[in-house]
């Protein structure tokens, strides 16, 4: 009797967890909710007020009503795998590359678009450029509308020019000034500390100590985030090297090693608790190895402008290092349309008004005019009292997803850094060559898994200069990831690089210097 | 009679002896207990820049109250988060203590034949489980907790462990004679269990009672799961979400803008603010410990 | 429960009953307390019970677009990762013994703090210290790791400040795996010594005064009243309560070892259990299948362990077995 009864649940059961939801043709005279989800924890005190004001406008010109959500970051792959699977209804859900798009679009957990852009949405077919359709596509089908804001996002080296000039210490302009002026400022500021590099686990390159991201600065490299211990040339992207096993990769490990002696960071460096950002802005720290992006360091002046207006810094992008920028890739911010939404019309409405109507992107992204931000007779944005207690700061939606040059809005000083540093840089842009590759590690995963392991155990202290032996860290860190299948992947990895660089035609090129 | 009183002097002398030991050891153990909270409630009251640089003393370097100042800044997320929490709390406790005593007192009736077994099938899922995925769409997909109360209600109501305990008790303090004899004398088995077996189970009620509390007050999994309104925050998660997101940007690299990251003696006052007033809690329910409880195996 | 009752109560009605029914005629004799049982059942049924037909995932490869039962079957492919690691004996061997030491030593000193504080006669010193060692279990581990990296840390910490101030070397505790060991345990015993101590004061105070009054008639001490009353009165607590921890020895304490240990490989040889293990594999890309196969393989030896235990408990004495 009762094997009966888990029988019969058993059976529900399964057409519960298959069933699927097909896609109809959209009847704008139906009223529906559009559900739509970023990522981003802590949201701002207003996020509830401005999503409902948005909600309210697209009642009136969809006839949808907007469900806007954040959905916790710490555990984001995670995150986003019960929710896409669970098919809970989702429209709309933010997705790029540092989050997976590519292998969550293999598995299936977006719809192609490719044959309903054109035509229920026009506008934002015609306003994403060909270059970034194509771009996108996984397995040949467009699973993201991707954000078409050009944006540089280099690592580059951050100090304390006010400390500089009272020490005397030499610019930071290439790895002997950024190490002179570590030593200078470990000479004459005893409780400081010179530096607060840490691990981290960024995507897809896997887990590293972050002095690694000094590095962008001195290899012209296709792309800093060839995983695998695996480098690719810029000027000659047709190869692939081994740099994990070449001398300078060693060189590199003792250089760290000499920095780590000299205690440019912290011997618990492995365990930090702090982030360099905190610890940079308490005065702790004088420098980072590895600030992250134009914007970043617009508004990191900005900041200290109000909380250390006595301080100067400064920022050297580690493309002027090497005279190579590329601009970012096209699936670096987006929005997908998950295989199980309801309502992938209307949905897709929804997001061009987000991004092409100035209203609708001006409140999702900057909240209520008068309420949270005013915009100056100069066109600048400026906030109604101050970054740190606003209630819905700039881009407080984390809607990075739809940025669009033509509405954005920049504070005085932010707008004009930024234009800058992306004027210098446009003097020597090369080419992405990067962007349109994914990696399909699903024939090896298994073999992925024990290498990324590996490496999150061993590589981040060579890294660190953590070791006693640099040499023979090395050996013994090779020796496990072959043991764990590295030379499997890197064969999988390599073959799938030389077939898209034989398919989208990638020559040699020269490299002014 | 001399060995009466000498009986009497020994006694005395090891309980005195014992005690001393006692109040040593208990000393010592709560010091070690509260040493780190020393640190948390020094750290909060620590000027950040200097809390950065010096690291947590067990007295301020630099008096500061400036954390707590900017935490009551704007107290809506919290007050919100205290309040829900608490109802959340009350009304979790209270069904789930229903639903665990009644199972408890049907699980000891001896002429419920089906007891042992229904006891194996609620043990069961400690060891097994179908995983994190399927339970998740479960409950999100078909039963629709996503930013409902619910979600943070249900999956707490009980374990096991606490189902078998209440049962333990129940057969140990309620002898089967009684049981029979009400029966005997007419009364249903609902009567039984609300007039005979609730009145004489003080103890047991607070004791499940007190752990499905905790269990509730220090839940922020379920909220990081299925809830998105930050109105709706337990405040475990509104504290989690709080010390995780700055976590989260550094490990990942990425670019939080204009957003304000808590600094450290922020978190640190958010921690003191959050686990502080439990203080008061423990003291309120030991009262009910007057006699004791028992706990006995699953089958019943 | 234990066998007397059985002979007892429990014999005398059965016998009563109509001989060898089915389960309806149960059902309508006993309809009230099925009734009763209603809650019970739909909460294991929705939270556990149905969930378990997820145990499938382990062996197929998903994909979101065919969900469940579409996705292509891929026998025990996903168990791959965990073999592959060539690490899975010495994650599963960490995994028990943290569990096993953190299930004795805690129960052990549970069991000792309460009964010490059973025995003092200060009632207000009771009270404060019984809440200060509860006070603990509501601070989370994330918040634990800020402390224990404030104290270890070389440069700053509290240890090391403290070392220096007397003349002696710091210490690289970071750099010392041998040492996270013991740590591991004394983090977990400070967090949960409060919890179980409640549930043994609780069956100490249920143990009848006559006992103790008696024993002091016979001139037992406080110790032999301790040693001979109070322990043995408690054994049946412990054992429960082993078997209930025994249940999930192969889930390990996940957030102590993921918030304290972190991204700190130098500290994986020896505090690396099953579940961080898989955390950090399937961080970046999470993966059903993959997931779900580690849950099932804990589950499998979990269920082993337990079994075994189990019967060994049964052959020396059936009324503490677990069933």
């Amino acid at each position: 009797m009762t094997r009966k009864i888990l029988c019969a649940l058993l059976a529900i059961m399964m057409v519960l967890l298959t069933g699927a939801s097909a896609l109809a043709a959209d009847d704008m005279s139906k009223k529906v909710d559009i559900t739509m989800w970023m990522t981003g924890s802590s949201s701002p005190r207003d996020f509830d007020l401005v999503a409902s004001e948005l909600s309210k406008k697209f009642e009136q010109d969809l006839n949808c009503t907007l469900n806007f959500n954040l959905f916790n970051d710490s555990n984001s792959s995670q995150r986003m795998t019960l929710m896409l699977s669970s098919g809970e209804p989702i429209d709309l859900i933010y997705s790029a590359n540092y989050l997976g798009y590519a292998n969550f679009a293999h598995r299936g957990a977006y719809m192609p678009l490719e044959d309903i852009l054109p035509e229920v949405v026009p506008d934002l077919w015609n306003y994403v450029s060909e270059e970034f359709w194509e771009a996108v596509k996984v397995d040949g089908h467009i699973y993201m509308i991707p954000c078409m804001w050009p944006e540089y996002v280099p690592y580059g080296f951050l100090w304390r020019e006010d400390l500089r000039k009272q020490y005397d210490l030499p610019v930071p302009v290439d790895f002997e000034t950024i190490e002179a002026y570590m030593a200078g400022i470990k000479a004459n500021c005893p409780d400081m500390q010179v530096t607060g590099e840490l691990v981290s686990t960024y995507n897809p390159l896997g887990t590293h100590f972050t002095t690694w991201e000094l590095l962008d600065g001195k290899y012209q490299w296709a792309d800093y985030r060839v995983p695998y211990g695996l480098y690719i040339d810029y000027a000659d992207p047709t190869k692939v090297l081994n740099w994990w096993e070449s001398d300078e990769f060693r060189e590199d490990m003792k250089m760290f090693k000499r920095w780590a002696d000299a205690g440019y960071w912290s011997k618990s460096a492995l365990a930090t608790t702090e982030t360099k950002t905190d610890a940079f802005q308490a005065g702790k720290i004088a420098c980072d190895l590895g600030y992250n992006s134009p914007s970043g360091y617009a508004n990191l002046v900005a900041t200290l402008k109000n909380s250390h207006p006595d301080w100067e810094i400064g920022w050297l992008p580690f493309y002027r290092m090497k005279k190579l920028a590329t601009p970012n890739d096209a699936t670096q911010n987006g929005f997908s349309i998950p295989i199980t939404a309801e309502n992938p019309e209307r949905a897709l409405k929804v997001l061009e008004k987000l991004i092409l109507d100035k209203d609708y992107f001006r409140l999702s992204q900057y909240g209520i005019e008068g309420v949270h931000y005013t915009v100056s007779e100069e066109g600048f944005y400026e906030y109604v009292g101050d970054a740190a207690s606003s209630a819905f700061p700039r881009e407080g939606s984390r809607l990075w997803g739809t940025r669009n040059t033509e509405f954005m809005l920049y504070p005085e000083e932010t707008g004009k850094i930024l234009t800058e540093l992306n004027e210098e840089f446009s003097h020597y842009t090369y080419p992405n060559i990067w962007t349109g590759f994914d990696e399909d590690y699903t024939a090896y995963q298994a073999e992925r898994a024990a290498v990324m392991n590996v490496q999150t155990q061993y590589l981040p202290a060579i890294q660190a200069g953590l070791v006693e032996d640099v040499d023979k860290a090395i050996d013994e860190f090779i020796q496990k990831m072959y043991d764990a299948g590295l030379e499997t992947v890197r064969k999988g990895y390599t073959e799938q690089w030389l077939a898209y660089v034989e398919r989208k035609g990638i020559q040699k090129t020269v490299i002014a210097e | 009679m001399k060995t009466a009183v000498s009986n009497r002097i020994k006694k005395a002398k090891s309980q005195i002896a014992f005690e001393a030991f006692g109040y040593c050891i208990i000393t010592l153990v709560s010091l070690f207990c509260i040493f780190p909270l020393v640190l948390i409630v020094s750290g909060s009251l620590t000027e950040n820049s200097i809390l950065m640089r010096e690291g947590y003393k067990l007295w301020p370097a630099e008096f500061s109250t400036s954390a707590y100042k900017q935490l009551f800044e704007y107290p809506e997320g919290i007050i919100a988060a205290y309040s829900n929490t608490i109802v959340i709390t009350i009304v979790g406790t209270a069904l789930g203590l229903w639903f665990i005593t009644m199972t408890g007192y049907v699980l000891q009736r001896k002429d419920f034949r089906y007891r042992g077994k229904i006891s194996f099938l609620i043990y069961f899922p400690t060891i097994f489980s179908g995983g994190l995925v399927p339970w998740y769409m479960m409950l999100s997909k078909y039963l629709h907790f996503t930013n409902s109360w619910w979600a943070r209600v249900f999956p707490l109501l009980m374990t096991p462990f606490l189902i078998i305990l209440m049962r333990t008790f129940i057969s140990t303090s309620v002898p089967g004679e009684i049981i029979e004899s009400a029966k005997i004398d007419g009364a249903g088995d609902f009567k039984i269990y609300y007039a005979i077996v609730l009145p004489v189970i003080g103890p047991a009620l607070a004791t499940v009672g007190l752990f499905l509390a905790l269990a509730y007050w220090n839940d922020w999994y379920n909220t990081s799961l299925f809830i998105t309104k930050k109105s709706m925050y337990s405040l475990q998660y509104y504290l989690y979400d709080m010390l995780n997101s700055a976590r989260f940007a550094q490990e990942m690299g990425i670019y939080t803008g204009d957003i304000q990251l808590p600094t450290e003696s922020i978190k640190m006052a958010m921690v003191v603010v959050v686990t502080g007033p439990i203080i008061f809690l423990y003291p309120f329910v030991q009262r009910y410990f007057v006699t004791g409880i028992t706990v006995g195996s699953v089958k019943g | 429960m234990s066998r007397p009752e059985r002979m007892q109560g429990g014999a005398a009605v059965q016998s009563a009953l109509p001989r060898k029914k089915g389960f309806l005629d149960e059902l309508k004799r006993n309809k009230i307390l099925f009734v009763m049982l209603i809650p019970t059942f739909v909460y294991f049924l929705l939270n556990s019970y149905m969930p378990m037909v997820g145990i499938y995932f382990a062996f197929t490869r998903y994909n979101f677009r065919d969900g469940l039962f579409g996705s292509p079957f891929v026998g025990l492919e996903n168990f791959k990762f965990l073999y592959k690691s060539g690490k899975l004996f010495s994650l599963t061997a960490n995994t028990i013994g943290y569990n096993v030491a953190f299930i004795l030593i805690a129960n052990i000193l549970q069991v000792a703090m309460a009964i010490i504080l059973s025995r003092l006669s200060s009632k207000l010193f009771k009270r404060i210290t019984q809440s200060i060692i509860f006070l603990p279990y509501f601070v989370s581990y994330v918040i634990l790791n800020v402390i224990v990296y404030n104290i270890f840390n070389y440069e700053v910490g509290f240890l090391n400040g403290l070392l220096t101030r007397f003349g002696m070397e710091p210490y690289n505790a970071y750099g010392e795996p041998g040492i996270w060991r013991y740590l591991m345990v004394i983090f977990y015993v400070w967090k949960n010594l409060g919890y179980g101590m409640v549930v043994y004061l609780a069956t100490i105070t249920g143990i009848s005064n006559d006992l103790y009054e008696a024993a002091e008639i016979d001139g037992a001490n406080v110790i032999q009243q301790i040693r001979y009353i109070t322990i043995p009165l408690l054994f049946p607590t412990f054992v429960i309560l082993l078997m209930f921890a025994l249940g999930r020895i192969m889930r390990g304490q996940f957030d102590l070892f993921y918030q304290v240990i972190g991204n700190n490989g130098v500290l994986y040889e020896v505090t690396d259990i099953l579940d961080t293990f898989v955390f950090r594999t399937l961080k970046q890309d999470f993966d059903v299948g993959m997931s779900t196969s580690a849950g099932l393989f804990q589950s499998i030896v979990g269920f082993f362990i337990i079994t075994t235990v189990n019967a060994l408990i049964k052959r020396k004495d059936e009324a503490y077995a677990l069933f």
